[in-house]
């Protein structure tokens, strides 16, 4: 490689790490502020994260987002896993199309997602007096995104083993159960790793879904700061924001600490 | 087999979700749909005492998302809303709101003459004053020099020739605005008044210093950093950061022009399917309260609606221009509610100088 394409090529890497963590990092440095600005630093005050411990509104908030990611989470990825298998172990059923339907929804817009799943529960509830919006319609609407994410990584992986396995498994004379147990389940781990990971951050990313089917007991942290930010950026949103920034650094470090770990079906 | 248990059990779970969510509604709670940094939290705390009831507040960031989550399911879970006075008529109008049983009341008494019988709700049948302010010009003395009190700051070229200046993106109080420098006052509805108003706005968008459009409270921050030098803010926003960052402000000038700026009242008002209307009364005279509504006025900056209070005000509360003089009462607005064709034509007009 030439002298001057690498060189350019560092330039090109640290501009990118410049626009990707500066402003991070105004973000974390004005929620030390001493006074309530995002213009002047006036000195160095721990204040926001005292009061943001003390804000009842912001605790139920994480709270909210908390349940909301677990429960939709362990909910969609069980379901996405069905379903991946489903549409791998009845591929030949000239079904294959099926597939679009799934894929309709990681395409199609947020926004429009997220309107239609409010109209739809709005009309549930005004009809027929069920599905009033809260945790109960987020967690359904959440579960719903997060499906397809799941059931693709799923049906990928299952595509990529070889299909003379699962006869390997029928001349053993595996029962369905015992198929399930001790091959389909450990070849898909790192897939189901990755989807739960992946569903866990799309839900606590999420703020246009959430924000459209949220009822007035179910504020999340999204949705919170953006309500919040009318009055400017104040150090608390700041505060929450950095809180944020840490809680995912330290979920994508357990990730790759649990990737480095050695493979027990790997033979080498 | 297995897997049919794993099905029932997780349609048991996705089931019990909801309804775990409905019977938490049941207990005495009060929904609150506010404005943020609005009310004081020890406030909240007093009434929950007080009526043994939980209070969960929500936040909006402008009329009209407030008025959209009403229409999408929002009127059966609020129990208390806090619209502007322009958005009054237009939730009245929606059947949004249910009228008020002033009986349940008492403290309406305490009222303001102003915010008795007010043009935008007549005989308060539907919405008690929150809270009310004025939106004025605030400029950095340093960039330019001691102005007079005048839109002119913002809309005549030799009197700002280079610092850069900011209007909100809200067109009716950038018309407003500009309609009171023209003379017309700030709340003009004539289309005339308004087509020329709006080529004011285009003319101010044409120049070198214009900083872009800054609504009223971020303008503040940018008037700090220096990014701005002249903008349109809220009187309590001013006095709450400033009070806040007496250093970053010492140059920071709030005032009323004289050619007349806006005057606006925030409201409390019951959507009409609220789930605890007995409750919405109480938590309205509550508020209205000589005391709570002191309290409010000191903790977020903004003027009293209750005359009862006015007397246990700070200090800084009590001058103007947060209680403004007689003289200056009698140059402020509200902003006309416009219906239908008027409306329309606003919007219409205000897209095009946006757009332009």
């Amino acid at each position: 490689m030439s002298v001057t394409l690498e060189r350019s090529l560092r330039a090109f890497w640290i501009v990118l790490m410049v626009f990707l963590y500066a402003p991070l990092a105004v973000v974390v440095f004005f929620s030390f502020n001493a006074i309530n600005s995002s213009a002047r630093f006036a000195g160095f005050s721990l204040r926001w994260y005292e009061r943001l411990f003390s804000n009842e509104a912001i605790l139920s908030a994480l709270a909210n987002t908390a349940v909301l990611a677990t429960t939709s989470t362990l909910l969609g990825v069980a379901i996405g896993l069905l379903l991946g298998y489903g549409l791998y172990r009845y591929r030949h059923r000239r079904l294959a199309w099926l597939i679009w339907l799934i894929y309709l929804p990681v395409i199609m817009p947020d926004i429009v997602f997220g309107l239609s799943e409010m109209t739809f529960f709005v009309t549930l509830d005004q009809r027929f007096g069920v599905l009033s919006p809260g945790l109960g319609t987020m967690v359904i609407a959440h579960v719903t995104f997060q499906v397809p994410f799941v059931a693709l990584l799923v049906h990928a992986r299952l595509l990529s083993l070889d299909p003379q396995l699962f006869e390997a498994c029928h001349d053993l004379y595996a029962s369905p159960w015992q198929r399930a147990r001790f091959f389909i389940l450990p070849v898909l781990t790192p897939a189901i790793v990755a989807s739960l990971l992946l569903a866990l951050t799309l839900s606590i990313d999420d703020f246009v879904i959430s924000f459209f089917t949220a009822g007035p007991d179910s504020t999340t942290l999204p949705i919170y700061i953006w309500s919040a930010i009318k009055k400017g950026v104040t150090p608390e949103v700041n505060a929450i924001a950095t809180l944020m920034i840490v809680g995912v650094f330290l979920v994508a470090l357990s990730s790759l600490l649990l990737q480095r770990r050695p493979d027990p079906s790997d033979p080498s | 087999m297995t897997a049919r248990i794993a099905c029932r059990y997780l349609m048991l779970v996705s089931l019990s979700v909801p309804l775990a969510s409905v019977s938490a509604e049941e207990a005495d709670t009060l929904y609150l749909f506010n404005w943020s940094q609005y009310m004081d939290p020890s406030i909240i705390e007093a009434f929950e005492a007080e009526h043994e009831v939980e209070v969960v507040e929500n936040y909006f960031n402008s009329n009209g998302e407030m008025f959209s989550k009403l229409q999408a399911g929002g009127v059966s879970q609020y129990d208390v809303v806090v619209p502007s006075n322009y958005y009054v008529p237009r939730l009245i109008e929606s059947d949004l709101v249910q009228r008020l049983d002033k009986a349940q009341i008492p403290n309406l008494d305490n009222l303001m003459e102003t915010f008795i019988d007010p043009a935008y709700d007549p005989g308060n049948d539907y919405s008690a004053a929150y809270q009310w302010g004025t939106t004025g010009l605030v400029y950095d003395r340093s960039a330019l020099g001691e102005q007079p009190a005048s839109w002119s700051v913002l809309f005549d070229p030799d009197v700002n020739p280079d610092a850069p200046f900011a209007v909100p993106e809200d067109g009716q109080v950038t018309l407003g605005a500009a309609c009171a420098y023209l003379g017309h006052g700030y709340d003009c509805t004539d289309r005339d008044a308004l087509e020329k108003a709006a080529r004011l706005v285009l003319d101010a968008k044409a120049r070198d210093n214009f900083a872009g459009f800054i609504q009223g409270t971020p303008v503040l921050q940018q008037l700090v950093r220096g990014s701005v030098s002249a903008g349109i803010t809220f009187n309590g926003d001013y006095f709450y950061l400033k009070e806040e960052d007496p250093e970053g402000f010492a140059d920071i000038e709030f005032v009323i022009p004289e050619e007349g700026a806006e005057i606006w009242v925030d409201t409390m008002m019951i959507p009409a399917d609220a789930p605890n209307p007995e409750l919405a009364h109480a938590f309205i005279n509550f508020i209205l309260d000589a005391e709570v509504g002191a309290q409010l006025s000191n903790w977020n900056y903004y003027s009293s609606p209750n005359a009862a209070a006015l007397p246990l005000l700070d200090e800084v509360l009590q001058a103007p221009p947060i209680s403004p003089t007689d003289e200056t009462m009698e140059t402020l607005a509200f902003t006309p509610s416009l219906m239908g064709d008027e409306l329309q034509f606003l919007q219409q007009i205000w897209r095009e100088v946006e757009s332009r």
